[in-house]
């Protein structure tokens, strides 16, 4: 007997959650997609954002929509540059080598944060922080809607990037076959540092949209990290457009669960999802779109 | 087939450069340096006389770091800001030592004996979580050295026969059965009754032994008796809690009586808002909830919560006052329950101490278990401070500690409960608009 | 690699000496300690290294290993008063069992799926014990108080017993690890490591031996588990099947070498100590020994990608080293 109410406010809750997974997600899936390592250190970039938007906020009263673009043009420069110091030395050498920076960037990152900020949590309170919408016995939280709007719109400019532009193409080339794309006269370690500045600038999107209605800790990227790997695969790792839906699925999963199973529940119901997806059709539901050939 | 069993997981490509070769001097430097160090021992010279060394265990890092951070605040405040830097009774100095359990029982345990046969303190105060008390005090009780507790809740740590544990603040069974006194109260006072409760607690031991506490009393029908709808489980770092807002809303129980830390608080309460949950009575056991990070999100929108608490700024006390103010001054922030434990507990110490005037450790273990502290000299609501005698049951409990009962109203918390402490009249329930 | 020469035999047999010695000297408490985790550490990263640096699967789902050894024996000894012995054993056993249903899907994965799903199991199994209220939830086993024995396996006026003990599993666990390496398994995972199509090609049944390997690495892991809850006497999943202690347990092999055998020991005997050292006299400045091991981890991968020992065996230096020592 389930109310339909209830049910269509899950539904809701799970989406505008779900806008969240896809972008830190697609995020992680290009820089997979492109350069083939996987970045532990993703939710912890995130967190980072969320720390600038609160301070540009906190500070100098920047509102938190003005800082996103902020935020994207420092963590793409940012993701440039790790990229050319560390991870470009790191893809010389063997997987466990790529995996292994970047959980170790991980670990640099978040407890330099602790020592940085402390533990204290943090939140940014603005005007629309707790405003919510009604539409018929459905409430709409505020700032998760304008999150989740932006979050399809940066993965839709994503999408026109990569497919109408030159750079674009170059990287999805890249993706597609390395060795054909060099002998082509792709530069292709300014394409990995394009895709990984990318990677961090998407991220760093989403962590300045959940800044509104999030908390801030050291740690506070984590949780969305162990979600975007579960959106990523379900996708097809490398996959952008599936990590897309990805995320929309599992928002939505996750809120199901929470709401009709158990709350204490909801992140072993979608790690259970991945486990079975990775042992039945490890490349994802919807498979890859970037078909690697070399 | 042709087996190269040297190649190393890396492949032929690594070769050993200058740079590696340094990093490795480098290494072996740093590794024979700290041999060094553990042979000789650091501190190693004649001891000083006339110094009482305090040792303090807090999560300095990790998930609990925050309450150790406040703690930490606090006795600095004292002994700086208060100037408590000497024990005159034996003219010593204090020297407080900092060990890090980094909320890891197994490193509270090394820490605590680091600490006693190392830094060779003299008694030990620590930590807000019980699971690094409960590792730290066992090594204390194997060494013999008194081991002052201030925040932890688990009613089992003062139940395992130990002689040299003390524990200051209230635990969870002493807190949790005045909110359900209260319960009774408020629906006779008021002519209401409230039928149906949802318990919503962090799975982790605090939330857990919370639940315990609650679900215990509930069973008792002297003060329970409430029909229990659901009891939800949430994991400490979730992404978003507008399941369980949902399922508070579908529900629609009477009470919802909660168990959180600070950031699931905040995500919680803000799931609640969003889903539009207006709870008629919400109950909530202190920590995260009455958090100033908690009040400064979610502002207006918790009125009414109604939670337990050792300590409020309306304490008609100066003394309580004064305390608050200052520390308001010197840290930016309000000083909140842990923090006001800590501060009780630390002075309770001290008092030992200069009672026991020595720095034997059964001496100040003697001081502690005689030691009575008059309430005015307390920043908490409590009776005072006397300990349970060790052999009967909750040995080393604070028997006069207690918790009060206050609630939300547009900026902060007003003490509501009990009635001769309250400054402002409870309300009780919620209005519904 | 020739045999061991007399000088190897010698070297080994005067550390052997001096770690059995080492505690009937004036030690403090905390140092015993610290020997004590290095070994522990040094054991758990030895058995990691047995699936991740042998056979190059990267499993980061050790933990869950750690703590069914954890939880194993503390359950058998408060439900049924087993000794901790048995009950080592059991965990060796139980995480032998499920490390086959768990490796039997997931070693068919390549490359970083092995690993993500290495890593949904090692949470799946820290969540479900941490809602699971039959075997102590989120409040965690309130291991009891019992007086000194072997049987008991608990030591609190001398607490020597428990190095001599950790000791003696690390030697077991050595010369296991000794002996995989050098036997034809051995020789057949380091096949698979290095070149996995060239090996299947071969007709090396590949999954076998990746199994096999993966088995023997549960259930060598599990024992630490087994241990930790005897010494620390309280099991809760954030601390015995976690993703933090992973760190813990591949850092030393990572450190000292991935896929040797004395490489993780030596890993551990500079990690740990120095781990202590920071976090006791540098002390409260928060985060400050992750961000030392997030940036050994870094600049290891970087520089001397194959550890100390791997880097080592391969210089002058090391080979002479390696005359008297054994560099394996």
């Amino acid at each position: 007997m389930v109310e339909p109410s209830i049910l269509a406010q899950a539904l809701i809750n799970g989406l505008l959650l779900g806008g969240i997974y896809s972008l830190v997600s697609v995020g992680l899936t290009l820089i997979y997609g492109v350069m083939d390592i996987v970045n532990f250190a993703h939710g912890a970039f995130m967190m980072l954002s969320m720390y600038l938007t609160f301070w540009l906020f906190v500070l100098f009263g920047v509102h938190p929509l003005i800082s996103l673009p902020i935020a994207f043009i420092v963590f793409f420069a940012a993701g440039m540059a790790v990229q050319r110091t560390i991870i470009q030395r790191a893809l010389e050498g063997p997987m466990a080598a790529q995996m292994l920076v970047t959980f170790g960037l991980l670990l640099i990152i978040e407890n330099s944060a602790l020592f940085s900020w402390s533990a204290l949590v943090r939140t940014i309170s603005v005007d629309y922080s707790n405003l919510t919408f009604f539409l018929g016995s459905i409430s709409i939280s505020a700032p998760r809607l304008i999150a989740f709007i932006a979050a399809i719109i940066a993965s839709l400019l994503l999408h026109l990037f990569l497919t109408k532009t030159d750079l674009g193409l170059a990287i999805r080339a890249t993706a597609q076959n390395r060795e054909a794309a060099r002998l082509a006269g792709i530069n292709i370690k300014f394409i990995y540092s394009i895709a990984f500045g990318l990677g961090l600038g998407l991220v760093a999107i989403a962590g300045n949209l959940v800044a509104t209605f999030y908390y801030i800790t050291p740690s506070a990227g984590t949780p969305f990290l162990l979600a975007a790997f579960v959106v990523a695969v379900l996708g097809g790792l490398g996959n952008y457009v599936g990590a897309l839906f990805g995320g929309l699925i599992i928002g939505i999963v996750e809120s199901m669960a929470g709401t009709f199973l158990l709350p204490a529940i909801r992140q072993l119901v979608y790690l259970a999802v991945f486990y079975i997806i990775l042992v039945t059709k490890p490349e994802g539901l919807l498979g890859k779109t970037f078909e690697r050939k070399a | 087939m042709t087996l190269n069993v040297n190649k190393g997981i890396y492949g032929e490509k690594a070769g050993v450069s200058k740079a590696a070769l340094a990093i490795i001097l480098v290494v072996i430097i740093v590794a024979a340096g700290v041999g060094i160090f553990f042979t000789l021992g650091p501190g190693a010279g004649p001891e000083q006389p006339k110094v009482v060394k305090i040792g303090v265990l807090q999560a300095l890092t990790g998930g609990a770091a925050r309450y150790g951070q406040v703690v930490r605040d606090v006795i600095n405040f004292i002994v700086e800001e208060e100037g408590y830097d000497t024990i005159k009774s034996m003219n010593a100095k204090i020297e407080l030592v900092w060990a890090d359990t980094q909320g890891k029982p197994e490193i509270a345990r090394a820490e605590a004996e680091r600490l006693i046969t190392q830094e060779k303190v003299h008694v030990l105060f620590g930590t807000v979580l019980s699971s690094t008390t409960l590792t730290a005090a066992e090594v204390a009780e194997r060494y013999g050295i008194p081991f002052v507790n201030e925040a932890s809740s688990s009613p089992k740590l003062t139940r395992l026969d130990r002689k040299w544990f003390f524990r200051v603040g209230p635990h969870d069974e002493l807190f949790i059965k005045d909110m359900f006194v209260f319960l009774k109260e408020a629906q006779q006072e008021t002519g209401t009754t409230v039928k149906t409760m949802v318990i919503v607690f962090v799975n982790d031991l605090f939330g857990s032994t919370a639940r315990d506490a609650i679900v215990k009393f509930n069973d008792d029908p002297e003060i329970g008796g409430y029909e229990v709808l659901d009891i939800i489980a949430y994991p400490p770092d979730i992404t978003d809690a507008s399941d369980i807002a949902l399922r508070l809303k579908s529900l629609d129980p009477d009470i919802i009586f909660m168990a959180s830390h600070v950031s699931d608080a905040i995500l919680i309460q803000r799931a609640m808002i969003a889903n539009n949950v207006k709870p008629r009575v919400q109950m909530v056991v202190d920590a995260g909830h009455t958090s100033p990070e908690f009040i400064e999100t979610i502002g207006k929108d918790a009125n009414y919560i109604i939670s337990r608490e050792v300590f409020s700024l309306d304490l008609n006390k100066p003394k309580s006052q004064e305390v608050a103010k200052k520390f308001r001054e010197r840290y930016g922030y309000d000083l909140d329950g842990v923090g006001a434990r800590a501060y009780d507990a630390f002075h309770t110490l001290l008092a030992a101490l200069e009672k026991a005037a020595s720095t034997d450790p059964e001496k100040i273990r003697e001081a502690l278990a005689n030691i009575y502290i008059p309430p005015e000299q307390l920043i908490n609501a409590w009776d005072g401070v006397q300990f349970i005698p060790h052999g009967e049951f909750d040995g080393g409990q604070n028997k006069l500690a207690k918790g009060i009962i206050v609630q939300f109203f547009d900026d902060r918390y007003y003490l509501v409960w009990p009635k001769e402490l309250a400054v402002r009249p409870y309300v009780f329930p919620a209005p519904s608009s | 690699m020739s045999g061991m020469t007399n000088f190897r035999i010698f070297s080994n047999i005067i550390l052997l000496a001096v770690a059995l010695i080492l505690p009937l000297l004036p030690l403090d408490p905390f140092m015993l300690n610290a020997i004590i985790f290095t070994f522990l550490y040094a054991h758990a990263s030895l058995a990691w290294n047995i699936v991740a640096g042998f056979a190059g699967q990267f499993s980061l789902g050790h933990m869950a290993f750690f703590g069914i050894g954890a939880y194993t024996s503390s359950l058998l000894f408060i439900w049924y008063g087993v000794t901790p012995w048995i009950g080592m054993l059991a965990g060796a056993g139980l995480a032998a069992l499920i490390s086959f249903f768990i490796g039997l899907p997931s070693l068919r994965l390549k490359g970083h799926y092995f690993v993500l799903i290495t890593i949904a199991f090692g949470e799946i199994l820290r969540l479900t014990f941490l809602n699971w209220d039959l075997v102590g939830g989120s409040i965690g086993i309130w291991y009891p108080v019992m007086p000194d024995s072997l049987y008991y396996f608990q030591f609190h006026d001398d607490r020597r017993p428990y190095y001599y003990i950790m000791l003696g599993m690390l030697l077991v666990n050595l010369a296991i690890a000794y002996a995989i390496k050098r036997s034809r398994i051995g020789y057949f995972l380091a096949a698979i490591r290095d070149d996995e199509i060239a090996a299947q090609t071969s007709g090396l049944n590949i999954a076998k031996y990746k199994l096999i390997a993966f088995m023997i690495s549960a259930a060598l892991t599990a024992p630490v588990g087994t241990f930790y809850a005897q010494y620390v006497l309280f099991v809760y999943p954030d601390d015995v099947m976690s993703i933090p202690l992973m760190v813990y347990i591949m850092l030393p092999a990572i450190v000292g070498g991935l896929g040797t055998v004395s490489g993780p020991l030596i890993g551990a005997l500079i990690l740990v100590p120095t781990a202590e050292y920071v976090r006791a006299y540098m002390g409260g400045v928060a985060g400050m020994q992750l961000i030392m091991y997030g940036v050994i981890l870094v600049l290891v991968v970087l520089i001397m990608p194959r550890g100390l020992v791997g880097s080592l065996r391969r210089t002058k230096l090391g080979m002479s080293i390696g005359k008297y020592i054994s560099l394996v």
